[in-house]
């Protein structure tokens, strides 16, 4: 991946101060992550030129958008900015608020995007002639959402733009996401504090905590790692990424293969070649020593005992490799003393098919 | 020449109000928005000042503004040299007072419909590519719109019955100073009840139409 952008930023206020340094990717989604107060909407802020105080350096696409002698305005940076409420006009009906930013696009190249794909994706072209008032929540957000993207922005902000939503809306509004991430060339920072929309969208994560980066690296790492913050929180959890091979309809059940050659079998019927991401929690995968065959747990996995990530009262939280592929188990201390395992150790994965979440 | 007695004070009050609400609405829009907008410590201040004519007595501030644009002040006798008249007694000097007199019932509205307006909308229009001006006047104006309204009716109809400021500035010249309020005193100073009676008619009924149709169309707008 070659970089698209840096910053240095840098902000002051009276008891919070931000100091960031990194690299913006030229495309796919970054993660920041970070309980809330941590300073991740603020740095967002300052990309979007919003936060006048700002100082330090922001480079992108070869364009100065911030040093010491001047910052420019947020009109000229070309960005796309989704707020955590949608922040649609109310005077203006769906269709003249999509317009409101594609009539004030400066760039002379074509959107990537055509118009109509994106409102059947987003499904909003029966809600062009509303007002933001008649819509609902997750309605409000996908119309933000063509708004933004139809700038044609060179570079999307995203605030937890699910934040304010109801988990069915979210459920409504991820997939969009995760298929525009695969569509877009354009790079995306995604804020949240939710490790599910996080490992489920990003490549790359950056968890910043009262004002500094205490983690920047690809995701799959992030998720897995010891010396990663995220390996270590009560719902850790490891993604892997894959193409659905197999569908067994009678079911309702598609397998996923990943690049390595793992197959994982899934609640659902997800159409054969399409690229999906699942999310497996550590507490959802058990250990055995030996495969055993007649269990009604249909994900069997081979792999051994890479490295303990954590090691906390009860519980052990351990690293394991099945080709390469990397997960997470977390197991009581009793079994894993019982077992006698070690790293190096081979041993079998059982996961519950319905508790694998994807998109 | 009269259509009936009272015509010419009548004319002469509708386009000092027209002319005056005009003005307040263009230096006012900037004043508001800015006290909208500003977290300077200055801003107590100049709400101070903006809203001191809601409380002087009219005669105060007729005083005041007497002194200041009377052909010996720096500011009257510098309008005389330049147009060749002074700024007491006549329209343009009334023109003046009644913009300071009426300024807050322009600027107190505009303010808070624009602070309703909020920081949120406007961040979102700058992030869509709207430079500020465009901003303003395709997020900001449209959705204060109530307050515009509110701030013409009141601005107009504020002007329309002052009475002790114009009186001190402006004096009673026929055609040029004498305003329907002071044609009412004037004609219950000589006993003639029955003038006094129409034009303070005009003026109740007037009054009680423009509250009415801005509170109408504020209701409608409300519950829209």
């Amino acid at each position: 991946m070659s970089n698209s952008g840096h910053c240095a930023i840098r902000l002051q206020r009276k008891e919070f101060s931000l100091n960031v340094e990194f690299d913006i990717p030229s495309r796919g989604v970054l993660g920041i992550f970070g309980h809330s107060g941590s300073g991740k909407t603020t740095l967002l802020r300052c990309l979007a030129g919003l936060e006048k105080i700002a100082q330090g350096q922001i480079e992108f696409n070869g364009k100065t958008w911030l040093n010491d002698s001047q910052s420019l305005s947020s009109q000229a940076r070309n960005i796309g900015y989704i707020f955590q409420e949608d922040r649609l006009f109310p005077h203006l009906s769906v269709q003249e608020n999509i317009e409101y930013g594609s009539k004030r696009c400066t760039t002379n190249k074509p959107t990537s995007l055509d118009r109509k794909d994106l409102f059947e994706l987003l499904n909003i072209a029966r809600l062009l002639n509303r007002k933001p008032q008649q819509l609902s929540g997750g309605e409000k957000q996908r119309v933000a959402l063509a708004r933004a993207l139809l700038k044609n922005p060179q570079i999307m902000l995203l605030d937890e733009p699910l934040a304010s939503l109801d988990k069915k809306h979210k459920q409504e509004i991820l997939p969009f996401l995760s298929r525009l991430h695969r569509e877009l060339n354009i790079p995306m920072l995604y804020v949240s504090h939710s490790m599910e929309e996080v490992s489920l969208l990003c490549d790359h994560i950056m968890v910043i905590e009262q004002g500094r980066i205490q983690f920047d690296g690809r995701l799959h790492d992030a998720l897995v790692s010891p010396e990663s913050p995220l390996a270590k929180a009560d719902d850790a959890a490891a993604v892997l990424d894959g193409i659905v091979a197999k569908q067994e309809k009678e079911f309702q059940l598609s397998t996923i293969q990943t690049a390595n050659g793992n197959n994982i079998v899934v609640p659902g019927k997800i159409e054969i070649g399409q690229q999906v991401r699942v999310r497996i929690q550590a507490s959802n995968i058990s250990l055995c020593k030996t495969a055993i065959s007649d269990s009604s747990i249909l994900n069997i996995i081979e792999g051994t005992i890479s490295a303990i990530v954590d090691e906390c009262g009860s519980h052990v939280l351990l690293q394991i490799n099945s080709r390469n592929d990397l997960l997470l188990a977390r197991i009581t201390q009793k079994s894993y003393q019982h077992l006698e395992l070690g790293i190096g150790q081979t041993i079998y994965m059982q996961i519950k098919a319905v508790s694998i979440h994807g998109t | 020449m009269d259509l009936f007695p009272g015509f010419g004070p009548l004319l002469l009050t509708v386009k000092l109000a027209s002319i005056t609400t005009l003005i307040l609405l263009i230096i006012g829009t900037p004043i508001a928005w800015w006290l909208s907008t500003t977290r300077l410590r200055i801003k107590p201040l100049i709400e101070t000042i903006v809203a001191l004519p809601i409380v002087l007595p009219p005669t105060v501030m007729g005083f005041y503004l007497l002194i200041l644009l009377s052909p010996q002040s720096t500011i009257g006798s510098w309008w005389l040299e330049l147009t060749g008249e002074t700024l007491t007694f006549n329209f343009t000097g009334l023109v003046i007072a009644s913009v300071l007199y009426s300024f807050p019932f322009v600027v107190q509205p505009l303010q808070s419909a624009f602070e309703g307006v909020g920081r949120d909308l406007m961040e979102a229009a700058h992030t869509l590519g709207a430079k500020p001006l465009d901003a303003f006047f395709s997020v900001a104006v449209p959705l204060a719109k109530r307050g515009f309204l509110t701030a013409t009716v009141l601005g107009f109809a504020h002007t329309l019955g002052e009475f002790g400021v114009v009186l001190m500035v402006g004096g009673n010249i026929p055609e040029e100073t004498r305003v329907i309020s002071i044609a009412i005193y004037d004609h219950v100073e000589m006993l003639e009840y029955g003038k006094a009676h129409m034009l303070s008619a005009i003026l109740l009924g007037f009054a009680f139409l423009a509250m009415l149709l801005m509170y109408t169309i504020n209701h409608k707008q409300a519950y829209k």
